[in-house]
């Protein structure tokens, strides 16, 4: 038993440290990094290095932070982001004293990539003409109208305030609204009076030529130049030169027009965002199949499930067994266990990511996701155990004390084989639910069926998260009859029998 | 056999066993006897050591038993308790061979037993390889004496163990007790709350009431030589079917 569990342990800890070897280079969850990301990889590869692209793991602070800590090794970002959301420090006008800055942290910068990414606002193209629109001042000629920004350009310190502040724009925070990027997008309309007629686009967003957007101009010099540079951990230098070089030989060869033509194949050619960015870089790149995707994703998947389902197994059904023989301990268990299962899967996996990176674990990865699990998994299994023990008819307990049987033969010959089928219900519930909840692994770069949905999610593709989506589903059902295949083997035959009588 | 000195138990608010004095004769059957709550079942297992005493001592073969050696105690006493109390996820032989193989019995010598003990209690052959589910009360009830009599106990125990069969094979399982009990030559100690089937069956009688006993003796001692008035309640509240004929006549 205790070797098993010492496997399992080393099993978790090679998962997340195996990556720590290589280069790993990391992208936010939005196209044109993850595009940047694959370029990255592919131009670390053709120098010989073996990089892993941990891609669309969430915003800005996650990358920084695993970046610091050494989860990844480079990502790319925007010097006016690096500056306004990174460092926070103002003062920092020119490039230089940046990269100053950001050395601190023992983290280095290429130069600018070539393009420039600022943020702009967009509207229709025929509603801009038809209300006489060129420029941001020429909104304070129609202070009816509604705005839809994105959550995190509302709150950002060269986003909404500051811009209403420099073009004194008279609209009332009524007509002003955070909302999901993509859906800022969908809802942008014609009629002045109810739709929402403006929202915040950058430079290369595909979107642009999606919607036919006219983009007004920043006549007030408002929105800082963002450039775009490789972040990389200063020790690369001595630990993967050749990946430095291959980043450093990046800079400049970007062009905003190349940019946007690579953001417009993935978004609205289908493109793999590895396929554009092998198309850049004229080199021969292999896009895996459907077939291929999702074997991959099925395997991760299957990691995630059942490292975490048979950890818990391991620690639930004692837990159950001692709950059952020490009641007031055991409300105490049960109750933390019930604690956990109200913890937001979301919150869950945010509490998660800095424990485990204090404790040395990769916090980008299956690990957060893993742990996650286990402790969900925890509840239902502890739960039936209990409720399993507890059942047994006290004349069937009576009985095995009668006849003078030492507490562990007694646990193990009649009580656990008696509470067999309910101790697997709730591992089969646990297995079941952890298939669909293991996908939010997405999130944080575990892999899994999760990395379709959140792919599809960003691209607005129905079709891509249904990759991950509809193999959840068929994983989950296969669980739930392997699961009574193994009950058909475990459950002893005399109490699947019903009574003569 | 077995001996209680000054033994009381409470649960909770609750005194099941008032300060108690008990003797156990060697080789004789008795039967522990009284209405619902009278503190039979719980002298029952203070007896066996199943529930531990509030105070005084219980001696088995003039060992105290304690919590220390109570399990080892109980490997020389046969149980039976009212539906068997077998484990519906053993066979009958899973049930019965059990202990003998927890105590590291030969293969040969456990098959052995059991064919002897199928034959004593004139199980069906066959019926030891059923599940519990799959046998009917009485085959359940012989299956669970065999488990009671399987290490060869010095004392069998059992706790009301014709309480849930239907009268003919009551009666039939009855007979058959009886026999067993009188081939074996053991210690037995019954409880029932039928006073013909502790006639039947026991040589001695013991009539519980609220936690105490009120007379110990023969069948022939309570009904003639009633010490308290209860003792002759108790008797004549149990109906015959002639009495019953004669009620309904009139």
């Amino acid at each position: 038993m205790r070797k098993v569990f010492l496997a399992l342990l080393l099993l978790i800890t090679t998962a997340s440290l195996t990556t720590a070897q290589e280069v790993t280079v990391g992208s936010k969850a939005f196209t044109e990094s993850v595009i940047l990301g694959e370029i990255a990889t592919l131009s670390g590869e053709a120098a010989g290095i073996d990089v892993t692209h941990k891609d669309q793991i969430g915003g800005t602070m996650l990358l920084w932070n695993a970046l610091k800590k050494g989860d990844i090794d480079a990502y790319p970002d925007y010097t006016g982001t690096i500056i306004k959301e990174i460092l926070k420090d103002d003062r920092l006008v020119d490039f230089e004293a940046m990269r100053k800055a950001l050395a601190q942290h023992k983290v280095l910068a290429t130069k600018p990539l070539g393009f420039s990414n600022p943020y702009q606002l967009g509207m229709k193209e025929e509603v801009a003409e038809k209300l006489g629109i060129r420029t941001i001042s020429d909104l304070k000629k129609h202070p009816e109208l509604q705005f839809g920004f994105s959550n995190e350009f509302m709150k950002r310190d060269d986003g909404w305030p500051s811009l209403q502040q420099r073009y004194s724009l008279p609209h009332p925070a009524d007509q002003v609204k955070g909302m999901e990027h993509a859906l800022a997008y969908k809802a942008l309309g014609v009629d002045p009076k109810n739709d929402i007629l403006v929202t915040d686009t950058y430079a290369t967003d595909p979107k642009i030529k999606q919607y036919n957007l006219r983009v007004l101009e920043d006549d007030l010099d408002h929105f800082p130049k963002y450039e775009t540079v490789f972040l990389y951990r200063d020790d690369l230098e001595t630990r993967a030169p050749a990946f430095v070089k291959a980043l450093i030989d990046l800079e400049g060869r970007i062009s905003n027009d190349e940019m946007f033509a690579l953001n417009c194949k993935v978004e609205l050619e289908g493109q793999k965002e590895i396929q554009a960015a092998g198309d850049f870089l004229n080199m021969d790149v292999k896009v895996p199949t459907l077939a291929e995707r999702i074997w991959r994703t099925t395997l991760e998947h299957l990691f995630l499930v059942s490292i975490s389902l048979l950890a818990a197994i391991f620690v639930a059904v004692p837990l159950g067994v001692v709950a059952t023989k020490k009641p007031k301990l055991g409300h105490v268990i049960l109750t933390s266990a019930e604690i956990i299962q109200t913890i937001p899967g979301l919150a869950l996996l945010v509490l998660l990511m800095p424990l485990l990176s204090n404790l040395g674990f990769n916090a980008i990865g299956p690990a957060p996701a893993i742990v996650a699990l286990f402790l969900y998994s925890l509840l239902p299994i502890i739960r039936n155990t209990h409720t399993g023990l507890t059942s047994i008819p006290p004349s069937v307990n009576e009985s095995a004390e009668a006849i003078g049987l030492s507490p562990w033969a007694q646990l193990w010959q009649v009580e656990l084989p008696l509470a067999s089928r309910m101790i697997l219900a709730g591992i089969k519930t646990t297995a079941a639910i952890n298939v669909g909840f293991a996908t939010l692994g997405g999130l944080i770069g575990a892999g899994g069926y999760g990395g379709p949905i959140m792919e599809g999610l960003r691209l607005d593709s129905t079709r891509i998260m249904l990759e991950g989506a509809i193999p959840a589903a068929v994983l989950a059902l296969v669980v739930k009859g392997l699961f009574e295949l193994v009950e058909r083997a475990l459950v002893p035959q005399g109490l699947r029998l019903k009574p003569i009588d | 056999m077995i001996e209680l000195h000054g033994v009381s138990k409470a649960f909770g608010e609750t005194l099941a066993l008032k300060t108690t004095d008990f003797n156990l004769e060697s080789g004789k059957t008795t039967a522990l006897l009284g209405p619902s709550g009278c503190g039979k079942s719980t002298l029952l297992r203070v007896m066996v050591g199943l529930i531990p005493t509030d105070t005084g001592q219980v001696l088995f073969d003039k060992t105290v038993i304690t919590k220390q050696n109570s399990r080892q105690i109980r490997h020389r006493i046969g149980y039976v308790i009212q539906d068997g109390g077998l484990f519906p996820h053993l066979t009958g032989r899973g049930n019965v061979t059990l202990m003998a193989k927890h105590l590291g019995w030969e293969r040969d010598k456990i098959a052995a037993r059991v064919e002897e003990l199928e034959a004593l209690t004139q199980l069906p052959t066959g019926s030891i390889d059923r599940y519990p589910a799959q046998m009917s009360g009485g085959q359940r009830q012989r299956v669970s004496m065999i488990r009671a009599l399987f290490l060869d106990p010095d004392l069998v125990v059992l706790d009301e163990p014709m309480g849930a069969l239907d009268p003919m094979i009551r009666s039939e399982l009855q007979t058959q007790l009886r026999e067993i009990f009188t081939s074996l030559s053991k210690t037995v100690v019954m409880v029932t709350h039928d006073i013909s089937e502790a006639g039947f069956l026991a040589d001695t009688v013991a009539l519980l009431k609220d936690g105490r006993i009120a007379q110990q003796g023969t069948l022939a001692d309570l009904v003639e030589r009633p010490a308290v008035p209860f003792v002759t309640d108790f008797i004549n509240a149990q109906r015959s079917p002639l009495e019953s004929l004669r009620s309904n006549a009139s």
